[in-house]
């Protein structure tokens, strides 16, 4: 019970986030061999999962991008911290697709917790970003991939994401940042900058990049790898569609859509 | 996979800038690795350094994260170059298989 994975799902409207948690535990198993347990405030009771911790379902909230709405339950993932049954955890998002053994490498490092900064979006691979917060550009982090052990630093870390969820619209006013919606890499960004004194989070950041696959482009699985189709043309353009192979490369889906529909477990 | 998808992927050109730079981004996170609870990166330029004899065996180097570790300098160098060596190796040939898709 010392080290192992730990996914949050509750599901909404449009995204049955259950069932990506269980493709999501099938891959893990698969490629990192760990333990995978599950929150949630649904009912379930697959087998993929060592443990299902049961809480209450977390508040929704809601985005327009067009005439389509798209909502989340992304709320009191703080809590992982106080629910995970291990030692060592890995919190991943049920989007976040695991085709390699890369992530098992941190653990050995022994650092109090470990996540991304560096976004590398497939659309636009030539420049490698670490997007900011606010009008005073605070690095961001990503609170995709979050790696820690239970230890007085990782705590602070965490007790002080409760407390940015907690008191949002403040620190939105002391960072200057747009409120209206949630955003737990904020939250996780905020907390790791407070709790490292301000004084930088180089440490605490995984070395290599996220990889990143937009909502815009379709993903297939096809002869063991990944094909993602990613549109080059101009947004009021015709399509320009180019061919990729994701192969032994961990990535993060946004389009969950096609990512329910994969047959790669 | 419906018609559609087909069809559409059949259309589509095989990206080769793009998909040797996702190659590069996948071997280059290969290329790290932990020894005595230091964060490495199998480089030429860890390599080189390593293999300045005249720094004796056991020595202090700083690593990925400005971490001063202790290593032994001949166990470091020679899991340096095995995971270098592999990790370039196939590399290589991911890159070269990637060329001759269309």
């Amino acid at each position: 019970m010392s080290r192992g994975v730990l996914l949050v799902a509750n599901n909404t409207e449009q995204i049955d986030y259950i069932e990506l948690s269980i493709r999501c535990a099938t891959r893990v198993k698969q490629h990192l061999n760990l333990p995978v347990s599950l929150i949630t405030g649904e009912n379930c009771s697959s087998q993929e999962f060592e443990y299902i911790i049961n809480t209450n379902t977390p508040v929704e909230q809601n985005r327009y991008i067009g005439q389509d709405r798209y909502s989340w339950k992304n709320f009191d993932r703080y809590q992982v911290y106080e629910l995970s049954p291990y030692r060592e955890t890995l919190l991943l998002d049920v989007d976040y697709v695991i085709n390699s053994d890369c992530l098992n490498r941190l653990w050995d490092y022994n650092s109090s917790i470990m996540c991304y900064q560096n976004l590398l979006n497939i659309t636009n691979f030539d420049l490698a970003d670490t997007e900011t917060i606010g009008i005073y550009r605070l690095p961001m982090v990503w609170a995709t991939v979050v790696l820690f052990q239970k230890d007085v630093f990782s705590q602070t870390v965490f007790r002080l994401w409760k407390r940015v969820q907690d008191n949002y619209a403040f620190y939105a006013a002391i960072y200057k940042f747009n409120n209206q919606l949630f955003r737990n890499d904020f939250a996780l960004s905020i907390a790791l900058h407070l709790a490292s004194g301000q004084l930088g989070i180089s440490d605490y950041i995984i070395p290599w990049s996220m990889i990143n696959v937009f909502p815009d482009c379709s993903i297939e699985y096809l002869n063991q790898e990944y094909q993602v189709l990613v549109n080059r043309g101009n947004i009021n353009g015709p399509e320009k569609l180019h061919r990729v192979e994701l192969t032994e490369l961990d990535f993060h889906c946004m389009n969950k859509a096609d990512l329910i529909g994969l047959n790669d477990v | 996979m419906s018609t559609q998808t087909i069809l559409q992927t059949a259309k589509a050109r095989y990206d080769h800038k793009l998909q040797k730079n996702i190659i590069a981004e996948k071997y280059k996170s290969k290329l790290y690795f932990t020894y005595n609870n230091g964060f490495w990166l199998a480089s030429i330029e860890l390599i080189a350094a390593l293999r300045v004899e005249e720094l004796g065996d056991i020595i202090h180097l700083k690593d990925e994260f400005g971490n001063i570790v202790e290593i032994n300098r001949i166990e470091l160098l020679e899991e340096a170059l095995k995971i270098y060596k592999t990790v370039m190796q196939n590399w290589s040939l991911e890159q070269l298989k990637a060329r001759q898709k269309r």
